[in-house]
């Protein structure tokens, strides 16, 4: 095809309108007489509600409403629990506004409504609530202790979920195995932080009896069906639209948070818009977080290094709720044995309660915690049989030709056994070994060594099952006045630039240019069903349904243009917006086939006169919408994966260590990754790259703090450190592209990539840099220098001294 | 509601000041954050606001034959770009790694020791350049040593009825050269674990004839490190590196906090030193940038 797009680095469409100040967030939607919410928030982790009283708050002037659990009607409930598993012992969720109990710093106690936000806050003020609170066991060790202090008074042990799974006779193997290796690594909370956090709008038309929200979510169309089934309307009344958004990574897919519910009830019943824009401290207190789990993993090997078997236990920090079930615990638990073939496997979790802010996934969704635990299994596996490091992967990589690769007994985050698509994980050690230099890394140690410093080899291989079922759709009309693509597809974005994507799948099937198709997404009057943006299956599960939609809507064309250019459909082209018979100039445009194939009437244009019923090219027996035809080039379609597929990569980095401030300086790294066919390569660099910059938190910078009391200590970016452009390294990708034989397209996933395997990669690096000095093994993560420092017995020399 | 006052006279300002408790806003870096954080938990009470920062007279920089003068209004940007000697580069260096570049453009150097954190960047470096504060009030004008401004923390002795009006630091010695580290969990936008300050001067031998050391984020307030500064009199610059031990430390007190651990803080400050001092002897003419 001459304007094949597949592949190509397109410019990104909506980058102009970004970059330039025009996206429309939600704080952009500026409604007549819109209201604004502000929210009364628990100051204490875990407490009892003696009163509150709210009558200071009502008469403050400005005031539209004051709701607490006690006039908010039947949305007064448990919020759903999204996704429920038979392992759940005793799976709890919020309500909206707190009933008697208050399990977290930030849980919503209280709504106001106002005629603007300085009010709104000002009232939430005025509102008196008398607390009782209760003792707490804020670590995760400490909430899975015996006699722990509960969260939820009849969950015992505060076990929200308990989980074994087998696949193969993992007993067997290590009653056989010549050695076994053994570590714990605990890998510690962070948050997404995205630059816009949560946001809604919404507006009740009584005369339409319609409820329009507009939502920061990552998950429109559910939140339709949430919101329809929670105030019992019918779905085709309520449209939720999620426009420009900042950024989600995890955080915003789920739903309800208690802001999505309350703001919509206040529009119905204040009958007026309300708006409510979550502020950066709610964000640290009010949206969910991830990543707190303690691994402790074992593998039985053969002396040469072939791992026979692997047990792991898990405890997962789940917060004060599981709203979203044991999804993060689960894809960890199926993820924790990488790339390799490890035959036996039991894998068990618990997924513990906290008084702390709920836990749902984040960028990475427990794949960094499974990578963090085998990798630096495999790297003191090998350090105890005396192996290298390559060595011991390349001996126990899945080969190519062993695919599909199943893990029976293993069920990922869709339901369906773990199965991995396809790969070629030893070329990618490979790539990785060679672009970061391996055949020069004693004379690079002995570089830094000369410099007073001490360099070393991170290493890191991920594996990724990415595009999730169950489906999305897509649907694919040819515009009849403009010759313009629309395309549109249930799920939505948070700025990833799906929509260039998109707009490549179908260009490069009806021969346009890609900034000629118009891409809408995340609104449910364009598109209503689908499922959401998560799990890094956008592109894989509605790119294919693109795909499908636009392929046959390409062959509806070339038959009508075959038609009106009287030639046979297998002489016809598609380029440059136009049918054209193969080597000759008569063509007609998409606009005129679009035009042609819906009978017409009237003829409004001069396009139109070629479709009334009177034109020589009507001239047809029957009716002029044949039996079983649509008028117009109009296809929707879906895309419904068999199983998910597998994306994988291998990072490597030499870390550099200042053995006096022990501080890190990332000397190189390298990406090597392989997400199958790559639609447009410089997107799918933005990703990993993002990505990294998100691992990279996790691996040297971020980590949400909390004192015993429950109370957060750094909810705010003076305090939790992101990195920024000045801590990130210059990242080498390596792109490898194996496709995935699961879909038309060829492709995987490559959303978390980038995330996945930094924290492995790095610490594994600093570990390997502080051999000489007799380190010893750096288990945790993140890695702060007052952490080397201890390890290298900087603190005992200063109670010495 | 709180008043907010915003006189173009410093006369007008001390009336104010004299009348009625304010916080006293400049550039605003610390008073909006504070604030801000307050309201997010809520608490809505207002302070009165006295805004000094249209008083003409406290925007000036002058250098005299004895000694440089910085109106209480002077940003870390302006500090940045001025054209100062060289015992000033580790001034003007914090100036570049306090916040960004926004914040340099608003903060103010006074609003820096006002605040008085123990993280102040630049506390050490005005420690090291002997600086005294300048003082007025209704009362008069009165002039204290910058280490016995600040007296806790967060602590000064700005009275209630005083506004600083200027930062005075007496010309340094010929040949003084200045430097300045920060230690940070991040490169930027990072409160300090630690940094030192310095200005040393030696003779055309190389012989050290001056020299003033200073830490911050270590103690309650910033500390001089009077030993060491004795130890390094009348050596070889180019040896100064290794005549730092561990006793020139004893007057700091680093606290264990979320940002780093009481004995990696001491450590740490310890190493910066010896960074600085390596890097003061290997250029000793090195200019600011």
């Amino acid at each position: 095809m001459a304007t094949r797009t597949f592949g190509e680095p397109v410019q990104r469409n909506i980058d102009d309108r970004l970059l330039t100040g025009q996206g429309h967030y939600i704080d952009d939607i500026d409604l007549p007489s819109v209201a604004h919410a502000a929210f009364l928030r628990s100051p204490f982790a875990r407490a009892k509600i003696t009163s509150i009283d709210v009558s200071a708050a009502r008469a403050h002037p400005g005031v539209l409403g004051v709701f607490t659990c006690d006039n908010i009607g039947h949305i007064d409930q448990d919020l759903p629990l999204l996704i429920p598993h038979p392992c759940l012992v005793g799976p709890r969720t919020q309500r909206p506004l707190a009933r008697g109990d208050v399990y977290y710093v930030g849980q919503t106690v209280a709504m106001v409504v106002a005629v603007d936000r300085y009010t709104a806050e000002d009232a939430v003020r005025l509102i008196e609530v008398d607390y009782d609170p209760l003792p707490v066991s804020v670590e995760l060790e400490d909430a899975a202790a015996d006699g722990a202090n509960l969260v939820h008074e009849d969950v015992a042990g505060n076990v929200a979920a308990h989980f074994v799974q087998n696949s193969g006779d993992a007993a067997a193997a290590f009653a056989r195995a010549d050695h076994v290796t053994k570590i714990t690594v605990r890998v510690e909370r962070s948050t997404a932080a995205p630059m816009e956090g949560r946001a809604v709008c919404a507006r009740w038309d009584r005369i339409t009896e319609q409820l329009m929200v507009w939502d920061s979510t990552q998950a429109p169309i559910s939140v339709r069906g949430g919101l329809a089934s929670l105030f019992d309307i019918d779905e085709d009344r309520v449209r939720v639209v999620a426009p420009d958004v900042g950024g989600g990574f995890g955080q915003k897919v789920l739903f309800f948070y208690p802001e999505e519910v309350l703001v919509p009830m206040a529009a119905i019943q204040l009958d007026r818009p309300v708006k409510w824009i979550e502020d950066r401290t709610e964000n640290f207190i009010g949206s969910t977080q991830e990543r707190t789990q303690v691994h402790t993993i074992e593998l039985a090997a053969t002396k040469d290094g072939e791992v026979l078997g692997l047990r792991d236990f898990f405890l997962h920090d789940t917060g004060s709720f599981i709203p979203y079930g044991i999804a993060i615990a689960q894809v960890a638990s199926t993820s924790i044995a990488g790339p390799y073939r490890i035959p036996n496997i039991e894998v068990e979790f618990k997924a513990i309660y906290t008084p702390t802010v709920p836990v749902t996934p984040y960028r990475g969704c427990g794949r960094p915690q499974a990578c963090f635990a085998i990798e630096r299994a495999m790297d003191k596996l090998a350090e105890e049989l005396g192996l290298d490091r390559f060595e011991v992967r390349r001996r126990n990589f899945i080969a190519p030709d062993q695919f599909p690769w199943k893990r029976e007994g293993l069920l990922f985050a869709d339901g369906l056994a773990v199965c991995y698509d396809s790969g070629e994980y030893d070329t990618a050690l490979s790539k990785a070994a060679e672009a970061i230099g391996l055949d020069r890394l004693d004379e690079m140690k002995a570089d830094a060594r000369a410099r007073g410093k001490y360099l070393g080899l991170g290493l890191g291989f991920y594996v990724e099952g990415t595009g999730l079922g169950p489906y999305e759709g897509g649907h694919v009309r040819i515009h009849p006045i403009t010759g313009k693509i629309y395309v549109n597809t249930g799920l939505s974005t948070q700025g990833q630039g799906h929509d260039t994507v998109f707009a490549q799948i179908a260009a490069d099937q009806l021969g346009v240019d890609p900034s000629d198709v118009i891409v809408v997404e995340g609104d449910t009057g364009a598109f209503d069903w689908g499922v959401a943006t998560f799990a890094s299956r956008a592109a894989v599960v509605s790119g294919n349904a693109i795909h499908k939609a636009a392929s046959k809507a390409r062959e509806m064309v070339i038959e009508a243009a075959a038609n009106m250019l009287e030639a046979a459909p297998g002489d016809i082209e598609l380029a440059e917006g136009k049918a054209r018979i193969s080597g000759s100039d008569r063509a007609v445009t998409l606009a005129e086939v679009a035009t042609a194939t819906n009978p017409l009437r009237y003829a409004f244009n001069k396009a139109a006169q070629s479709a009334t019923q009177f034109a020589p090219a009507s001239k047809h027996d029957g009716p002029p919408l044949a039996d079983g035809k649509a008028p117009g080039i109009e296809v929707t379609d879906y895309y419904s994966p068999p199983y998910s597929t597998w994306a994988y990569g291998c990072h490597a980095a030499l870390v550099e260590v200042d053995p006096a401030l022990c501080t890190v300086d990332i000397r190189q790294y390298v990406c090597v990754h392989d997400c199958g066919n790559m639609i447009n390569p410089m997107i799918v660099e933005g990703q990993v790259i993002g990505g990294m910059a998100q691992g990279l938190g996790g691996a040297l910078y971020e980590k949400v703090q909390y004192d015993q009391d429950g109370n957060p200590r750094n909810a705010g970016f003076m305090d939790f450190l992101m990195p920024y452009a000045t801590e990130m390294p210059k990242v080498d990708i390596v792109h490898m592209e194996t496709p995935s034989p699961l879909n038309p397209l060829g492709i995987k996933g490559v959303g978390e990539a980038g995330t996945i395997a930094v924290p492995a990669t790095i610490i594994s690096g600093i570990e390997d840099a502080l051999k000489p000095l007799g380190a010893g093994h750096f288990h945790e993560a993140p890695v702060f220098p007052h952490m080397i420092f201890e390890k290298l017995g900087g603190a005992d020399q200063a109670k010495a001294s | 509601m709180a008043a907010y006052f915003r006189p173009t006279t410093l006369e007008e300002a001390l009336a104010v000041r004299a009348a009625q408790p304010v916080t006293v806003l400049a550039g605003g870096t610390d008073v909006y954050p504070i604030r801000a954080n307050k309201v997010g938990w809520g608490d809505m009470h207002r302070d009165d606001v006295l805004d000094i920062s249209a008083i003409a007279e406290l925007k000036e920089i002058e250098q005299t034959a004895d000694r440089l003068r910085f109106g209480a209004l002077t940003t870390w940007s302006q500090m940045r770009r001025a054209d100062l000697p060289e015992a000033f580069a580790g001034y003007q260096a914090a100036s570049r790694d306090v916040g960004g570049v926004q914040v340099q453009n608003r903060g103010t150097l006074v609003g820096n020791i006002c605040t008085a954190s123990p993280a102040g960047d630049g506390i050490p470096c005005l420690l090291s350049l002997d600086a005294e504060i300048e003082l007025a009030s209704a009362r008069g004008r009165r002039t204290v040593p910058i280490q016995d401004f600040i007296t806790g923390y967060r602590q000064t002795v700005c009275g209630h009825d005083e506004l600083v009006t200027a930062i005075l630091i007496p010309r340094p010695p010929a040949g003084a050269v200045g430097d300045f580290l920060k230690l940070g969990a991040r490169r930027y936008l990072v409160i300090s674990i630690a940094m030192v300050a310095a200005v040393i001067a030696a003779d055309d031998t190389g012989v050290i004839h001056h020299a003033s050391v200073a830490v911050g984020a270590c103690s309650e307030v910033a500390k001089r490190l009077h030993d060491l500064e004795a130890a390094l009199l009348g050596q070889p610059l180019a040896s100064a590196p290794d005549l730092i031990e561990h006793a020139h430390f004893a007057a700091l007190k680093p606290i264990g906090d979320l940002r780093a651990s009481g004995h990696y803080r001491d450590s740490a400050a310890r190493d910066l030193v010896r960074d600085l001092f390596v890097r003061l002897s290997a250029e000793p003419k090195r200019r600011a940038a």
